[in-house]
């Protein structure tokens, strides 16, 4: 998985409330040059909470941010509200931090998948492969 | 002869003009003329005295006043002598003999005195006449001579004003400059001497001793007439006499850092009287101003470019070319070498077989320089080489834009550029552009490896596949087969490695062996996934794959898929979403496990599957993309079945937007005949579809074919996804 070129993109805090704060701007190896990615990793308790476009330019951040929490036996929970785009390697990057959690006994949960997300678990025959956890805010 | 004779008439002039020539000559011819008288004494008193009177006429008349005053001394002395002596009787002479005698003899020396002193004027009128006439001559000369001197650029015109004016108006003949700088001297700007000058017009006497080396050492002017010249220099005498030359001139000059004399050979002797010592003189300093000024004017001007080349970032050299006997250029000696030319040949090799005068030249290497220069110093043509490779001491050699151009007679500029970097650059992009040729050799052998060679044929059917890999990844991790199976049925496949690069590429084609060799070997569509995932479960990988095996003669697609988009059945006009089960995809330890299903692919049907880089789009939902792609094949349906119809639906599907992923689709389309501008419809019953004719009406065959969907899809009826048919 290689990002040909360092382009730079948006790197944004995501505050409790799901909201993003533009906070800080850092410089991410991204995808194929065309467009500037703009993902947000943004460790929680618990978890992480992703936002934006996850592609194979934030497959790498998010498997590293994903590494630190399926070392321990506890659900991991994942926030999906704000992800506009996944694509496989996002998908590839979730299943492979549930494998690894489920060996180390764990699990990994998402947390209000957006429409987007929803529909693509369902094109890949893994709309059943993770719990999801609706909020109540979700609703609404 | 008679040059001669009269030659020697002026030189006995001259001696009975001298003082011991008027005594020797007035007391002797009287005296000798005694005799005569004493013969004849006695006969007539008169006619000894005016014999005597004649004789000192003529002695006056040819020797001068002087001599002629002695000679009537003399006359009177004998006449007295031989008259009054008592030895002679001369009693017997009368007084008026005596007086009258006297009075002859005295009014006779004053006519000789008043004539004499008139023929003097007059000599001396035409002597002054003449001497002033050949100082305003000279003194014009002179002015004419400097005025040209002044204007001299270089010592050839130096020569030439010497050859053709100054030595004519010192009656010289003949004319050589010696300059003694830090050398041994060397003669220059010769004239006369045609026989003993080399061809570049110098000639070098080595350390011996001249006029001329002894003027410009004193700084005195060195006058000599033959027999000084014989005296005083020998060996030089013995030389002029070969050439006919019998007096010697040699007048000093300063030069710049040294010294110099201008020498002058005379065909005749000379007394070298004061005015042409003065004239000579006067050239020799203005000679020396002039070689002053030139060298004055050079050595600025070589300053001047020394200054510039200094400053200038190529390295510059100034030659001036050394040249044989017969006029060849055998060697150029350095002018000036600036700091960076300096460098350069410091850095680089000694020359190969080139003897410079300082014993380098600056470049080597390839060979020719010298030719160059020599080229260049004979025909002013200018020279460039670029690049001129030039071995280093020890090295690699070093490229250089070389330029030679002529800056003067006999003077070249050699102006070199390191060109390393430019020249490394070049390699590199030569080398890259290399490179990446390879690399696009290796990938599009790699590709062609890739992807299934031929597509298996199937009587009544098209099968088409197509694969465009990403703008910025030659290869990718998507993939499509077709196969036949024992039993006479088709496999196909479509399949996906989440990633990029060769590693998505290995497991690509892990992935794709496996499905192949397991459909191959008859395992049922899901259960050949099921496997293919186990396996891949230990590798970490992410494929989905779309797997359909295809029986002629049921008509009937069995399709399993493991995270796989859905494909497409398209017939009658109108195309719908095969919505059918999807497994996890391969590698993600998933509990659920594909499963196969069935549908029928009516005549003139089309069944389409595609990767995920055909309707994915960073802006928009998936859905969307598939829509898209659902009215291009619909399009398509009713368009013409030209061997390019996949990519127009490709194209149409993705329209204008931007694909950062490979995409791959396959094709099969049943009772298609791409020979006929259009594909037969639905309703068409006989089961070869190369047969179908266009016969039944279009709107007939698609509510046909809607109804015929409607009866294949039910099972999954909750699953599908409709999309508006397009009409």
């Amino acid at each position: 998985v290689t990002g040909r070129q360092a382009i730079v993109g948006c790197l944004r805090w995501i505050g409790p409330d799901g909201r993003g704060r533009a906070t800080r701007q850092e410089e991410h190896g991204v995808h194929d040059g065309a467009t500037p990615a703009a993902f947000a990793v943004e460790p929680i308790d618990g978890g992480i909470v992703l936002a934006g476009e996850i592609d194979i330019a934030a497959a790498d951040a998010v498997r590293a941010e994903l590494a630190r929490c399926t070392s321990a036996a506890r659900p991991v929970t994942v926030d999906l509200r704000d992800v506009s785009f996944i694509d496989s390697s996002g998908i590839e990057v979730l299943c492979a931090a549930r494998r690894d959690a489920e060996r180390v006994g764990g699990s990994v949960v998402l947390r209000s998948p957006s429409d987007v997300v929803v529909r693509v678990l369902e094109v890949t025959g893994l709309d059943d492969l993770f719990p999801i956890e609706w909020s109540a805010a979700d609703g609404s | 002869m008679m040059v001669r004779r009269s030659e020697r008439l002026r030189r006995a002039r001259e001696w009975a003009r001298t003082p011991v020539g008027s005594v020797v000559i007035g007391v002797g011819g009287p005296l000798l003329l005694s005799v005569p008288v004493v013969l004849w004494l006695n006969a007539s008193p008169f006619r000894p005295g005016f014999l005597y009177v004649a004789f000192v006429a003529v002695l006056a008349a040819l020797g001068g006043l002087g001599c002629g005053v002695v000679a009537a001394v003399t006359s009177v002395a004998a006449l007295w002598f031989v008259s009054f002596a008592p030895k002679y009787s001369i009693a017997t002479r009368t007084a008026d003999d005596v007086v009258s005698l006297v009075l002859v003899a005295l009014s006779l020396a004053a006519v000789l005195v008043v004539v004499r002193r008139l023929d003097l004027a007059r000599l001396r009128a035409a002597r002054a006449r003449r001497e002033s006439d050949e100082g305003e001559r000279r003194e014009r000369l002179l002015l004419d001579v400097a005025s040209a001197l002044g204007s001299a650029r270089d010592r050839d015109e130096v020569r030439a004003m010497l050859r053709n004016t100054i030595v004519p108006a010192a009656s010289a003949s003949s004319v050589a400059v010696l300059e003694l700088g830090d050398g041994p001297g060397t003669y220059g700007m010769i004239a006369g001497y045609d026989d003993v000058v080399d061809a570049g017009g110098t000639y070098s006497v080595g350390e011996r001793r001249t006029p001329a080396r002894v003027s410009a050492t004193t700084g005195s002017p060195v006058y000599l007439d033959e027999p000084d010249l014989g005296r005083e220099f020998p060996e030089i005498a013995r030389i002029a006499t070969r050439l006919d030359e019998h007096a010697r001139a040699a007048v000093p000059f300063e030069l710049l850092g040294g010294r110099g004399a201008v020498t002058f050979g005379f065909s005749q002797r000379q007394a070298f009287p004061e005015e042409l010592r003065r004239f000579l003189e006067t050239i020799g300093l203005l000679v020396g101003s002039t070689l002053r000024r030139i060298d004055a004017v050079t050595r600025s001007e070589e300053h001047n470019l020394a200054v510039a080349f200094d400053a200038m970032l190529h390295g510059v050299g100034l030659y001036r070319a050394v040249r044989d006997e017969a006029g060849a250029v055998v060697d150029f000696e350095v002018r000036h070498l600036n700091r960076q030319a300096t460098e350069l040949r410091e850095r680089l090799a000694p020359a190969d077989g080139l003897a410079a005068s300082d014993g380098s030249f600056p470049l080597a290497g390839d060979g020719g320089l010298f030719e160059a220069l020599v080229e260049v110093v004979e025909s002013g043509e200018p020279f460039l080489r670029d690049p001129w490779w030039s071995p280093v001491a020890g090295g690699e050699p070093v490229p250089f834009t070389v330029q030679v151009t002529k800056s003067g007679p006999d003077q070249v500029l050699l102006v070199m550029r390191d060109v390393h970097a430019r020249e490394a650059q070049r390699r590199e992009r030569e080398a890259s552009l290399v490179r990446t040729a390879r690399d696009r050799a290796l990938i599009s052998r790699l590709e062609d490896a890739l992807l299934p060679d031929e597509l298996p044929a199937l009587p009544g059917h098209r099968i088409r596949g197509l694969y465009r890999a990403a703008a910025h990844e030659p290869v990718g991790g998507d993939w499509y087969d077709a196969i036949h199976l024992p039993d006479g049925d088709l496999a196909l496949t479509v399949g996906d490695v989440a990633g990029h690069g060769l590693d998505a590429t290995a497991t690509m084609v892990f992935a794709r062996s496996a499905v192949r060799a397991l459909l191959a070997d008859g395992m049922a569509v899901d259960e050949a996934l099921r496997r293919v995932d186990a396996i891949m479960a230990s590798q970490g990988a992410f494929v989905t794959c779309w797997v359909a095996t295809y029986s002629p003669a049921r008509s009937a697609v069995t399709i399993a898929s493991a995270g796989h988009p859905p494909a497409l059945l398209g017939a009658a006009g109108s195309v719908c979403v095969l919505d059918t089960p999807v497994g996890p995809p391969l590698g993600v330890d998933a509990w659920r496990r594909p499963t196969a299903t069935s549908v029928d692919l009516p005549d003139g049907g089309v069944l389409l599957a595609y990767t995920d880089g055909l309707v994915e789009r960073r802006t928009r939902a998936l859905d969307h993309g598939i829509a898209r792609l659902v009215d291009a094949l619909t399009i398509e349906l009713d368009g013409s079945a030209a061997p390019d119809w996949l990519d127009r639906v490709v194209a149409r599907a993705i329209g204008d937007d931007a694909v950062g992923d490979d995409l791959c689709v396959l094709a099969l389309a049943r009772g298609w005949d791409f020979r006929h501008p259009s594909p037969p419809l639905l309703g068409a019953h006989d089961d070869e579809g190369d047969d179908a004719g266009p016969g039944d009406g279009p709107g007939d065959a698609a509510d046909q074919a809607r109804s015929k969907l409607a009866a294949i899809v039910p099972p999954w009826r909750k699953r599908v996804r409709r999309f508006p048919f397009t009409s």
